[in-house]
């Protein structure tokens, strides 16, 4: 039996068949294929960060995002699974959490193109060599139509449960700082979902990854493996000069902005009409938020002292506007998507935000805490 | 704004014809259809960035305020298109200002070709201006890397590079050029890279 | 798991800058070479490294995965001892007089099938080849009598199994 077949037969008879996947999809164009084989056999599909946007984020079979600071849902349900589907994706550890305790319980199957990493850092049962737009295509002959439903609703419930603890409270936050989710909603809604979202490395990061809603492929860039802050204000300039029909809207940390904020040059020299949004909480978020966390709120060399970013745009011949007050927020962002030129948001939200659900490094992934 | 709409100028493969090794540089890039790329000049890449400007209307080059913005730029132009992206700087700083970006598309499987100036061969390792042994330090953090010290190499060594940054699992690639290589003289013929050749490696 | 001694044989094209990506795998997990060699081979234009670790084998298939992954490589295999036919050599310097004076040098020669390769009135140079522990064996019986240098090689060695590199290669130029 070939390696397909053997993993079509698991994946058939599984119960709880689960799909991970990641960058492998976007870099083998396999968006199609990978879609037509989740369908055929019902199976609910996470992605990793670098997964997002492969498939549509409002797709029924999109359970959301796995990893540190990813959805609830499979983050816990990783653990029940019976049959893992790993598709493109290298088993990060900021994805696996403690190793020793990941997916013990489960079959894995590993759809990879690199031999390398294959069990690598997770033992597979089978792996399935190659390029995901040849293999995914060479398996659905082989995979019998199923229906999970059952499976699936236990991905809802848990959904439900991190949309009252933690989601609701962000997207209809009753106090008033603006919260960096209802940044991202209204960006949403303005865009349509079909903005390529170019972001930096940070709490923004991660909460603009957990609330985009991604219609299209290729339209979610960020630094992953290797975090690097100062990424996204040139990579934007790059992505919108490779698909100068789409909306490219840079979101961005007010740390990460200064990293290389000499890049508006190359707007100002080049006209690239890019959209920044700054997620400006005066602090270096993500690294404060563990300093509260895990060091007893000893905030050293967090705290940011900001420059005028609005002056700083307008030096560099960008429009500019500062909103700090909820109302204004929407308004704001339906100038920026409308203008025709390079257009600087700096949005204030709330200082002292955090982002959950969390895994702590090391920790196992279903422990994944929601406060 | 200047984006990607200049049509490619058809490169003729065929026929041989003298020219330098920069202007190889250049000509190669456009026949592995990279028109489009990020980069700052300096000393040890100036003969390149002269062809780009008799070149201008075939190839289009972006200046940024900082070789790494030069790769991010690269990086971000490779994520939205699934092409490879380009990125080029001169020796020494400018080189290993591009080291960030090189870990980070190796780590993120980004398909990149990045060309680096380098001191005339007859000084290197005698610690010249601006130079830095750019090879070594790319290596963990590149898929392949390559120095170039003669002209001859130049279409074979960017058609391997093109290549390798594409296929399989992508990933950065890393050629540097001495400043003899560019100024160089080769008879030009260009063949695409379809795979590895193993031992047929670098024709004389 | 337990670690054991391996052979790890990786094939490549001729290339200056394989030697280092190969020791930087090695130096990026900590791991420590004991003996490291490299030829070329009944191949023309293929080079050959040896490399001699001491890991589970766990660990070697991992590193075998990274070292196939660099562009020049054709393709590493690993052996253990018993898969293999290994040996290294030494060469020890020593004082010629003492060739005279001490009878027991003599004996020890002679017993430990070493080979002596110069001789001059100052120093004679003799040749050991076999396992390790036989070199470190004469080693130490001659150590109390002064050498004056020592040096010994890196392992070399063929597997008892075919190492099907003419094959890959040839499937590769078609």
């Amino acid at each position: 039996m070939s390696k397909i077949e053997e993993a079509a037969e698991l994946i058939n008879n599984a119960k709880k068949p689960f799909v991970v996947f990641g960058q492998g999809v976007t870099l083998g164009e396999a968006e199609e294929e990978f879609k037509a084989f989740i369908e055929k056999a019902e199976i609910p599909s996470a992605s990793t960060l670098l997964g997002l946007s492969a498939l549509p984020s409002e797709h029924n079979l999109h359970v959301g995002m796995v990893g540190m600071h990813g959805h609830y849902a499979p983050n816990v349900l990783t653990n029940s699974c019976d049959v893992l589907i790993a598709i493109g994706m290298r088993f990060d550890d900021r994805v696996t959490g403690n190793l020793e305790t990941y997916a013990k319980q489960a079959k894995i199957i590993h759809f990879e193109i690199d031999p390398a990493e294959v069990d690598k850092n997770v033992k597979t049962d089978v792996a399935v060599l190659g390029n995901v737009k040849d293999t995914l295509s060479g398996i659905i002959p082989f995979l019998k139509e199923n229906r999970h439903e059952s499976w699936l609703q236990e991905f809802k419930k848990l959904y439900q449960i991190e949309y009252k603890e933690v989601i609701d409270g962000q997207l209809n936050a009753s106090h008033e700082g603006i919260t960096m989710a209802e940044v991202i909603e209204t960006l949403n809604d303005k865009t349509n979902g079909e903005a390529v979202i170019v972001s930096d490395v940070g709490q923004h990061q991660m909460i603009a990854s957990r609330f985009a809603n991604f219609k299209l492929p290729k339209s979610k860039i960020t630094s992953g493996g290797l975090g690097t802050m100062g990424f996204a204000l040139p990579a934007s300039i790059g992505a919108k000069m490779g698909a100068p029909n789409r909306e490219v809207v840079a979101i961005i940390g007010d740390g990460s902005m200064q990293m290389n904020i000499q890049e508006l040059g190359t707007i100002l020299q080049t006209k690239v009409p890019v959209k920044i949004i700054i997620l400006n909480n005066e602090f270096l978020g993500m690294v404060r938020q563990w300093q509260e966390l895990f060091f007893d709120k000893r905030y050293a060399s967090t705290v940011m002292t900001n420059p005028d970013f609005i002056k700083i745009a307008e030096g560099y011949g960008i429009k500019a506007t500062r909103v700090s007050k909820r109302e204004n927020l929407s308004s704001a962002i339906e100038d920026m998507i409308a203008s025709k030129e390079s257009y600087l948001l700096d949005v204030n939200v709330e200082k002292e935000g955090n982002v959950f659900p969390m895994i702590p490094t090391g920790a196992t992934v279903s422990d994944v805490r929601l406060k | 704004m200047e984006t990607v709409t200049k049509q490619n100028q058809k490169v003729n493969t065929t026929k041989k014809i003298k020219i330098s090794g920069a202007e190889a540089v250049v000509k190669s890039l456009l026949a592995e259809g990279a028109d489009l790329i990020y980069g700052y000049p300096g000393g040890a890449i100036m003969p390149v960035y002269d062809e780009f400007y008799k070149y201008q209307n075939e190839l289009h080059h972006v200046l940024t305020r900082h070789e790494q913005g030069a790769i991010h730029a690269a990086q971000g132009f490779a994520r939205v298109t699934g092409k490879v992206g380009v990125a080029i700087a001169t020796s020494g700083p400018g080189a290993t200002n591009l080291i960030t970006g090189v870990a980070d598309a190796q780590i993120d499987s980004t398909p990149l070709v990045c060309i680096t100036g380098q001191v005339g061969s007859h000084l290197l390792g005698s610690d010249a201006f601006q130079e830095t042994d750019i090879i070594s330090i790319s290596t963990p953090v590149t898929k392949w890397n390559y120095q170039i010290t003669k002209a001859s190499e130049i279409p074979e060594i960017l058609a391997k590079a093109f290549y390798i940054a594409k296929s399989g699992r992508p990933g950065p690639v890393l050629i540097d050029i001495t400043k003899d290589a560019q100024f160089g003289e080769l008879d030009f013929t260009y063949k695409k890279c379809k795979k590895l050749e193993v031992i047929h490696l670098y024709l004389k | 798991m337990q670690k054991e001694t391996y052979t790890i044989s990786v094939y490549s094209e001729n290339n200056l800058g394989l030697l280092n990506r190969i020791s930087t795998i090695f130096l990026k997990r900590h791991i420590n070479i004991e003996s490291l060699t490299v030829s070329n081979t009944e191949i023309e234009n293929v080079s050959r490294f040896i490399i001699v670790v001491n890991m589970t084998e766990e660990n070697v298939k991992k590193i075998l995965g990274q070292i196939e992954k660099q562009i020049e490589v054709i393709k590493a295999y690993y052996h253990t001892n018993d898969e293999s036919i290994y040996i290294q050599s030494a060469l020890f310097k020593i004082k010629s007089n003492l060739l005279f004076d001490e009878r027991q040098i003599q004996n020890i020669i002679k017993n430990s099938n070493a080979q002596i390769v110069t001789v001059s009135p100052e120093f004679f140079v003799i040749e050991k080849s076999g396992r390790k522990e036989e070199i470190e064996i004469l080693y130490n019986k001659l150590l109390p009598f002064g050498i004056m240098q020592f040096v010994r090689s890196g392992r070399i060695s063929v597997t008892k199994d075919e190492m099907k590199i003419s094959e890959i290669l040839k499937k590769q130029l078609n």
